[in-house]
């Protein structure tokens, strides 16, 4: 399992290379000058992704505030949520003076998106507890995509329906749309940013954005209450 | 013989001159309030980023407004943002409520908490206009007492999801 996340190039020397025989190579050898090689970032499939969870729940990291906001399986994902924070933290390193991500947040975002209902909405366009949509997966599985950087295989629409796999998926996600509202704005975004980002909602200006924000600060300040007063 | 009908008939009759608003249940999360139906708006609003690509489908976010005891219009929003086809499944399923006559009840996400009249208004049933609540709720289900029912994660599969899923 690479842990690499930043794009590496390697210079490749000139070869040759086999090829079918035909009237332009009759001998069947081609000749390949030398180029560069960009190396991809991980690319992790489903079994990865479940292998990885595994032992990351054997290490010491931060979990969110351990309240259910008022939902049934408020709680049963802090693990996860926790685990994949951790994860990409180490993969995408926050620069100084970044913080970094912080995983309250993403349980908070997960509560707005779908209350922690693992499948929610029949015939829906965005699926699975984070309300990923196709057109993100499809990003999140192009190797030559804006998140080559670190990108997923053999993970289909219905595997968003489980958490083990939409987890991970949407924690990789909010860290790119890090990227897209810092290459937008010309500056880190603050955690509300982010959030209009993930939810794009950053560039509008309807009245909705604003009750989004204020339902997703209702969750997330709950759970820092909460955490302060159970220090 | 006093009937379940007569009951509800009196309920709607009298509802506006006494209380358009009751709250049914609450905890410190979420809340269940009955609402008269005309005391109810439902809007679908383009939130389309200008500076991205357009979505196919567009994207919207939908919104109920119901008047509280404060007479204000609280916002109770789907915190996801949907594509126009089930933002207009969401508003009209409001709608066929308000058509029945009978008062709508509603689960929602969220406390009261020190929310004050804004600038914005809304229009409601018969022109009448109203202040819009600085606070906002999540929207669970809301339902009335006709059998229809309506989720805002698992729309109007029966049974009723409030009673199935208790989120």
């Amino acid at each position: 399992m690479a842990d690499h996340t930043k794009k590496k190039k390697t210079s490749v020397k000139a070869h040759t290379r086999r090829v079918p025989v035909s009237d332009k190579n009759p001998s069947g050898i081609t000749r390949v000058r030398k180029h560069d090689r960009i190396i991809q970032g991980p690319r992790l499939s489903k079994a990865d992704l479940l292998l990885i969870l595994k032992a990351l729940l054997t290490e010491n990291f931060l979990r969110p505030t351990p309240d259910n906001l008022g939902y049934r399986s408020g709680t049963a994902y802090d693990d996860q949520i926790g685990a994949w924070t951790h994860y990409f933290n180490k993969a995408f390193p926050p620069t100084p003076p970044e913080s970094p991500l912080d995983p309250d947040l993403v349980k908070a975002l997960i509560a707005s998106e779908s209350g922690f209902v693992a499948d929610p909405q029949k015939n829906s366009k965005s699926l699975g507890i984070a309300q990923i949509t196709r057109q993100t997966l499809k990003t999140l599985l192009d190797p030559l995509g804006e998140s080559r950087d670190f990108t997923f295989k053999q993970i289909s629409l219905k595997d968003l329906k489980d958490p083990q796999i939409a987890i991970p998926l949407a924690v990789r996600w909010l860290f790119q749309k890090k990227i897209l509202a810092t290459k937008r704005l010309g500056r880190a975004p603050t955690t509300e940013e982010l959030i209009l980002q993930y939810k794009g909602l950053l560039g509008s200006t309807s009245d909705y954005q604003k009750s989004a924000l204020g339902n997703f600060q209702k969750h997330f300040d709950r759970l820092k209450r909460q955490k302060k007063a159970d220090r | 013989m006093i009937t379940k009908n007569f009951l509800v008939s009196l309920f709607v009759t009298l509802l506006p001159a006494c209380s358009h608003y009751k709250l049914v249940k609450a905890n410190e999360y979420w809340r269940e309030v009955l609402v008269a139906p005309n005391f109810i708006t439902a809007t679908c609003e383009d939130v389309e980023d200008q500076e991205i690509k357009k979505t196919p489908g567009g994207r919207f976010g939908f919104t109920i407004y119901f008047i509280n005891e404060r007479k204000l219009a609280d916002p109770v929003i789907q915190g996801n943002v949907l594509d126009e086809e089930d933002c207009l499944k969401r508003k009209k399923a409001v709608e066929a409520m308000q058509r029945r006559g009978l008062p709508i009840q509603l689960r929602i996400h969220g406390s009261e908490d020190d929310s004050k009249a804004s600038e914005r208004e809304i229009t409601f049933a018969h022109g009448r206009r109203f202040r819009v609540s600085t606070g906002v709720y999540q929207l669970h289900a809301f339902w009335n007492d006709a059998g229809d029912c309506f989720d805002s994660q698992f729309e109007d599969s029966k049974p009723c999801p409030y009673d199935r899923v208790a989120r």
